[in-house]
């Protein structure tokens, strides 16, 4: 590898993951392409070494948000066995959905977060109603010890539906060597209904939950590059130290305007993708 | 059980990342072999973060006698090893 390639990677690294940790997902999305594209390397391995990254952005961001007790534990281990399950399930069929189909659905499930998003839900603001069986069986809902200008108390809505979702989410991580935080991240805030800084605290923790056995397939495998994997992973751990403060800092509002943003710009390359086209055309 | 988990994750990525800091080094030192071994080592460090997190706190429910929470971690952890293995 040369110094040129190794500073790229690096740089773009900090980058992706920068920004994916200031909304509460990895740079898995953007480490993809990339790595395709730039280092040239066959999607397999892209896939590998994303997929560590995703588990380093994550454990390098979890701290904070644990501290900020913004995470909450006991959600993740309920919605982890709905993703844990989906990204068993991706293992099964991996290699059996045609890229096109994957990029296109892909694309129209990213469309509807954004619009869900962008549309809002109050204000951030939480409805009383009265707990569901799921929410007091699983004793869900909590207290936020500093979460800036998030609510102090919140009930968690709909836990068979986020189930459902939560299982979608983590066979498409699988299938496209991402975190998924991008599509957790929405299903929390419209399915569970839990403030957004809660959603991407939750998600940042899972999604390193959801990657760590593909990326301990693929280690065992031999598909990751350690001279890819270096820079990328180097770089996405600082990126997340210096992207996670700003999910604390940053006002719910503000978050949610990035965040559809980021979602609507990745709505447009993936449809792109799905036709050949673009960063993710080259996935194809 | 969250300051025992930002602990575990907090200090274990800082292992990984240095010892990922040092294949890098010898990576770009062209010391190809070295390079290789303690880089992938540090990927392994990294993958296993996440579950051991899960042990940890499928060790505090179980102190605390939260029988739910030990067997959805228990289930997770289960399936996140038939992951690896199954997919590897």
């Amino acid at each position: 590898m040369t110094a040129g390639l190794f500073i790229t990677l690096l740089a773009t690294a900090v980058v992706a993951n920068a920004l994916g940790s200031a909304l509460g997902m990895a740079g898995g999305i953007f480490i993809v392409p990339i790595l395709v594209a730039v280092a040239h390397a066959p999607l397999p391995v892209a896939i590998a070494v994303s997929l560590v990254s995703v588990v380093a952005c994550s454990s390098a961001s979890a701290p904070r948000f644990l501290k900020a007790g913004i995470t909450d534990l006991r959600l993740a281990v309920v919605l982890e066995v709905a993703t844990a399950t989906g990204a068993f399930a991706g293992v099964l069929i991996v290699g059996q959905v045609p890229a096109a189909v994957l990029f296109a659905l892909f694309s129209a499930v990213l469309g509807v977060s954004a619009a869900q998003i962008v549309a809002g839900r109050r204000g951030d603001r939480q409805v009383r109603v009265p707990a569901s069986d799921w929410d007091m069986r699983l004793q869900l809902g909590s207290v936020p010890a500093s979460g800036g200008d998030e609510p102090t108390g919140y009930r968690v809505h709909r836990v068979p539906l986020g189930l459902a979702l939560m299982f979608g989410a983590g066979l498409l991580s699988t299938l496209l060597g991402i975190g998924g935080g991008v599509l957790k991240i929405p299903a929390m805030d419209t399915a569970l209904r839990l403030p957004l800084k809660v959603s991407s605290a939750t998600a940042n923790l899972m999604i390193g939950v959801t990657a760590t056995g593909g990326a301990a397939a693929y280690l065992l495998r031999g598909e990751v590059s350690p001279g890819l994997a270096a820079p990328v992973v180097l770089g996405s751990v600082a990126g997340s130290l210096l992207g996670a403060p700003a999910l604390t800092r940053v006002p719910a509002g503000c978050l949610r305007v990035i965040f559809a943003t980021v979602l609507t710009g990745l709505t447009v390359l993936t449809a792109f993708g799905a036709a050949g086209a673009g960063p993710f055309g080259l996935l194809r | 059980m969250t300051r025992g988990l930002g602990r575990l994750l907090g200090w274990g990525t800082a292992a990984s990342t240095s010892v990922m800091a040092v294949g890098a080094a010898l990576e770009l030192t062209s010391w190809r072999p070295a390079a290789t071994a303690v880089i992938l080592a540090a990927a392994a460090m990294f993958a296993a973060l996440p579950a051991t997190g899960l042990v940890l706190q499928l060790a505090l429910y179980h102190r605390r006698g939260d029988l739910l929470y030990v067997m959805l971690t228990g289930l997770v952890l289960a399936i996140v090893i038939a992951d690896a293995v199954i997919g590897g």
